[in-house]
């Protein structure tokens, strides 16, 4: 589990894939069944969906999950040892 | 009989809505009489006025059992409806925020109706006016049969005034709460929707 100031920060590709089939945003969110809004706030990642939506736009661009949405890993803060 | 229903659920919303104005204007203008009018325009606004009630307690009713009246209600009042995992996201972080924003108000409200403010002004002692403030209950624990602020000069000459901060019956309040709870869901709510807080 992150902790808080640890916390994972998921981006996502789902503006250039949709860019690539050449799909409005309201066109998108007809076919995995939320709202335009939905899909806006996903894209400006201000919005994770949920695991279930993660799916049916993985089936619809028929790619893994982990091509839609990339897990950026947390800075480690460097731990230096003192003598 | 689905049509007819729906119909009159209809007329009964509307009845409801457009008659309030009339019915405010009617206990405004028949607020120091005693007795109900017998005749007249003033008994007509009267008998419509009992149709009214009857249509405004039929409206909690219909939020408990007419799915369809309770989605449009809250959509009209949010601004959205829930048609999504989102969107019912957004409902569930509203509802927290104006439960505990009612929950404090109502905790702050209780307390100062249970507040009481105590003015005795004493003529021998050149005018003295003392002011106490206390915690009095008893009037929760009769709250349909709430008097006036009593008034009473004692046989010494003492005026003591004595009264709650916060009448703990005063229609307004009920009002109010009603409104800031409309208002807090509605602000959350439109806060979240469009992705502007986190």
């Amino acid at each position: 589990m992150q902790s808080k100031n640890n916390k994972l920060k998921v981006l996502n590709r789902l503006k250039v894939l949709r860019a690539e089939k050449e799909i409005t945003q309201e066109e998108l969110a007809e076919k995995v069944g939320v709202t335009r809004v939905t899909i806006n706030c996903i894209e400006r990642g201000v919005y994770l969906p949920t695991l279930e939506l993660g799916l049916a736009l993985a089936r619809f661009f028929q790619k893994p999950v982990e091509e839609i949405f990339i897990v950026e890993e947390p800075h480690e803060k460097s731990h230096v040892e003192t003598a | 009989m689905k049509k007819v229903m729906s119909k009159l659920h209809k007329c009964i919303l509307w009845y409801a809505g457009l008659f309030s104005p009339v019915m405010v204007f009617y206990l405004y203008w028949t607020r120091n009489q005693q007795e109900f009018p017998k005749a007249g325009f003033l008994w007509f606004i009267n008998q419509l006025g009992l149709l009214w009630i009857l249509c405004v307690a039929y409206i909690p009713l219909a939020l408990l059992f007419y799915r369809n009246f309770r989605e449009s209600l809250l959509s009209r009042l949010a601004g959205f409806r829930e048609r999504d995992e989102r969107e019912q996201l957004v409902t569930a972080h509203a509802s927290r925020a104006t439960f505990l924003l009612m929950l404090a108000l109502q905790i702050i409200l209780l307390v100062f109706s249970m507040t009481t403010v105590d003015l005795v002004r004493d003529p021998n002692g050149h005018g003295t006016l003392s002011i106490g403030v206390g915690i009095d209950s008893s009037q929760h624990l009769n709250p349909f049969f709430l008097k006036p602020t009593p008034l009473s000069p004692s046989p010494s000459g003492h005026l003591e005034i004595h009264h709650f901060l916060i009448p703990p019956n005063l229609a307004l309040i009920l009002l109010m709460l009603i409104l800031v709870q409309v208002g807090a869901f509605k602000l959350f709510s439109r806060r979240r929707y469009e992705g502007t807080a986190n």
